[in-house]
């Protein structure tokens, strides 16, 4: 039984990570996610989420259960509020915007979520 | 118990939502990798996706999505839809194969290193579509609600050489149609072990050549459905190695040659001698073209159970390889036929049609065979010919068991023939027909069973070396002088012997012993007896047997020969000539007419009779073993 709830949670991929040349990381959700290729450029969109990557600079895709992608520089961050965890899953709160979040958190690494998409940040 | 059940229950259904597929589409082929396989997808030179050690070309590929398909390993399926196809080949072995689809033609090869089975799933209807698949590992292609239909070559062609299971879908047809005019062997072609199993139904039509084209073994397992042909230009199956049923029905008709051939393909393994193993399952076959055979093989064909129907109607020809004319057969074995259980409905109705025929050795163990040929000698030229045979064996014939019918009605067609030597040691044997009902090239052996044999036109018993009576029940009608109801070839010296068995031979003349070595008794007698009188033979007061009379005669032949077995020119007598082991040569038997009895019999002959009325006597008859006269 326990081995089957591991197994259980070990398929949860809830997400794609596409990861550039620069290291940059960028996950969606892949609940709907539909992914086309055009032009050199690769678009993946979850119907509320679109990310467009040049395929020249797409280095490689995974799945993770988590959003682990590093926020990457082509990332803008919004206004919106945000949830935010601890890479352990703690939830540190929830802050009106991104950058109210940066300037209450210790330094480290976190989860953030917003409405339609996840990612990490590192707050130095 | 319930609260475990729900934990189990809500397990499976957690598993079962999570599993995330990445379907990358690359034309008609989806290549479905699961989330939990996927690993790092590499990307190159923004050129080339990398998954699983798969590189697709970027600019091939039209779109990828994630859904939750449950994908499972090692599978490959293919939906056929009007004239296109959707491919879903299973990510971890989309390494190893070469997919193309255009439109509904699917070819698919895989590759050397590829090490794990593959399962193709086919289904779904194209009017102008196909399946190919090559490589070198065992596969197994289910067949699941499939309709295919190629108007320019084969329906199905797998060139994988390794066994290929073939599976029939549970509550499924299946149809295969292949083009006309076309190079193809078959319909359906495989090029390796074909094992057939499961419970649905195959349907084929093959346009060009065979139905069913197999060039190693074919196996159907117990599991197997039904399997019909429905039409074939050539054989409703061509098979090579040798051919097995286990199970399942095989109906084949509209076929222009053979129902099932089975050649030998010994290079590699000596024991693939073309033979057809039938342990169970049920055939019905029926062939029309000349010259052909229900179920025709290079080796051995042994039957121990199943039920097995096979109708020709086609006539006879010339073979020029082998000089001679060929007709048509139900089974027709170039080895041995052993029959050791089943029911066999064989019917032969064209010119020289036989029911059961090989060139070496039949034996029948068991079983219940059924045999009827209607057709008269083929001729192709005035010494070219081939009669109708009911079982003929070019080799030793040898019956030891089983019930066994043969009814042949056209001119000059023999029932059972053996061109050796011809034993029957046990089983029910009964003959009807028009030329010889059993006869031997060389001698004939009974030592056991109950034989029946009634011929129109020539012998009961036609033994062409010696004929000897060891055992069994047997009653001989031969027709009107000259012929016999037992003839021995006396005229080359052979002659008959009598060391057991009861025997009422009747013609219009029979063979007796001539030599001491023939240690039983008998008696002969020449008279008019009516159909349907009885006679009763005694000794002193003993009932010997009693034989009530099947058939009439109306023999111009007449007087006696020396020895009451031969008739003379000119009469209107019929010749019996009656041995038991209760008949002591030196004794003296009276023979009654128009006796009463009752008890069991067998056509007439009542071993241990119960008379209630004697009738009147005939004649007073000497019993001897042998006469030296002929």
């Amino acid at each position: 039984m326990f081995v089957a709830a591991v197994q259980a949670k070990a398929d949860d991929y809830g997400y794609l990570t596409f990861q550039t040349s620069n290291g940059a990381e960028q996950s969606l959700a892949v609940s709907n996610l539909k992914i086309t290729i055009s032009d050199g450029k690769l678009v993946a969109t979850n119907g509320t989420t679109s990310q467009t990557f040049s395929l020249s600079d797409l280095s490689k895709m995974y799945f993770s259960s988590t959003a682990t992608g590093i926020k990457g520089t082509t990332v803008t961050a919004t206004d919106t509020s945000v949830d935010v965890y601890s890479t352990s899953g703690v939830r540190m709160g929830t802050y009106i915007s991104l950058n109210v979040a940066k300037a209450n958190l210790k330094p480290g690494v976190y989860v953030v979520k917003e409405t339609n998409k996840t990612y990490k940040i590192t707050v130095k | 118990m319930r609260k475990f059940l729900s934990v189990l229950i809500s397990v499976f259904i957690v598993t079962s939502i999570s599993a995330q597929t990445l379907n990358v589409v690359v034309g008609e082929v989806t290549y479905a990798i699961p989330a939990a396989e996927a690993g790092d997808m590499v990307y190159s030179n923004g050129s080339t996706l990398t998954i699983l050690n798969k590189s697709f070309s970027l600019s091939d590929v039209d779109n990828m999505y994630v859904d939750d398909t449950q994908v499972t390993d090692n599978t490959v399926s293919v939906a056929y839809s009007g004239t296109s196809a959707k491919v879903t080949v299973a990510g971890n072995v989309a390494q190893y194969l070469t997919v193309t689809a255009s439109g509904a033609d699917v070819n698919i090869v895989q590759s050397a290193s590829l090490a794990k089975e593959i399962t193709y799933t086919l289904s779904g209807t194209s009017t102008d579509g196909s399946f190919y698949m090559d490589g070198e590992l065992k596969a197994t292609l289910v067949l699941n609600g499939l309709t295919l239909t190629n108007a320019d070559g084969y329906a199905i062609d797998i060139q994988d050489g390794k066994r290929i299971a073939v599976v029939l879908s549970d509550g499924t047809t299946n149809t295969l149609t292949d083009g006309a005019g076309g190079s193809q062997k078959a319909c359906f072609m495989v090029n390796g072990h074909t094992e057939f199993e499961g419970g649905g139904s195959l349907v084929l039509y093959g346009n060009t050549a065979h139905a069913f084209w197999g060039d190693e073994y074919v196996l159907l397992k117990k599991t197997t459905g039904t399997i019909t042909v429905k039409s074939a230009v050539k054989d409703g199956f061509n098979i090579n190695q040798y051919f097995e049923q286990k199970g399942g029905t095989i109906n084949i008709s509209g076929v222009g040659d053979d129902g099932i051939q089975v050649s030998a393909d010994t290079e590699d393994d000596a024991t693939c001698t073309g033979y057809a193993l039938l342990t169970a399952g049920t055939q019905n076959i029926t062939v029309t073209g000349t010259a052909t055979k229900g179920l025709n093989t290079e080796g051995n064909v042994t039957v121990t159970s199943g039920t097995y129907a096979i109708t020709t109607t086609g006539g006879g020809e010339y073979d020029s390889d082998e000089a001679d004319t060929k007709t048509c057969t139900a089974i027709s074995s170039d080895a041995n036929i052993t029959i050791n259980g089943g029911t066999l409905t064989l019917t032969s109705t064209g010119l020289g049609g036989k029911g059961l025929k090989c060139d070496s050795v039949l034996t029948i163990n068991d079983g219940t065979i059924t045999v009827k040929t209607s057709g008269g000698i083929y001729k192709y030229t005035t010494s070219l010919t081939s009669s109708a045979k009911g079982i003929k064996a070019k080799g030793n014939l040898n019956i030891n068991g089983g019930t066994i019918s043969v009814t042949t009605t056209g001119e000059e067609a023999e029932g059972i023939e053996s061109k050796s030597v011809l034993t029957i040691a046990g089983g029910t044997v009964e003959v009807s027909s028009t030329d010889d009902c059993i006869n031997s090239s060389s001698h004939m052996y009974i030592t056991g069973g109950k034989i029946y044999v009634t011929a129109s036109g020539n012998d009961g018993l036609d033994s062409n070396g010696n004929m000897y009576i060891k055992g069994g029940t047997i009653v001989a009608y031969g027709t009107t002088s000259p012929e016999c109801g037992i003839d021995a070839n006396e005229e080359e010296n052979y002659t008959v012997y009598f060391t057991g068995g009861t025997l009422i031979g009747v013609g219009g003349s029979n063979s007796h012993p001539t030599t001491n070595a023939s240690t039983q008794g008998y008696v002969s007698y020449s008279g008019s007896v009516s159909n349907g009188t009885t006679l009763l033979l005694r000794n002193g007061s003993t009932d010997i047997l009693a034989f009530t009379m099947g058939r009439s005669y109306t023999s111009s032949g007449g007087g006696m020969g020396p020895n009451g077995g031969g008739m003379g020119p000119g009469g209107g007598s019929t010749s019996f000539i009656i041995t038991s082991p209760n008949i002591s040569s030196g004794s003296s038997y009276t023979l009654y007419s128009g006796a009463s009895v009752s008890g069991d019999n067998w056509h007439g002959l009542y071993t241990s009779p119960t008379v209630s009325s004697a009738g009147s006597s005939k004649s007073t008859l000497t019993a001897v073993n042998y006469s030296s006269g002929r």
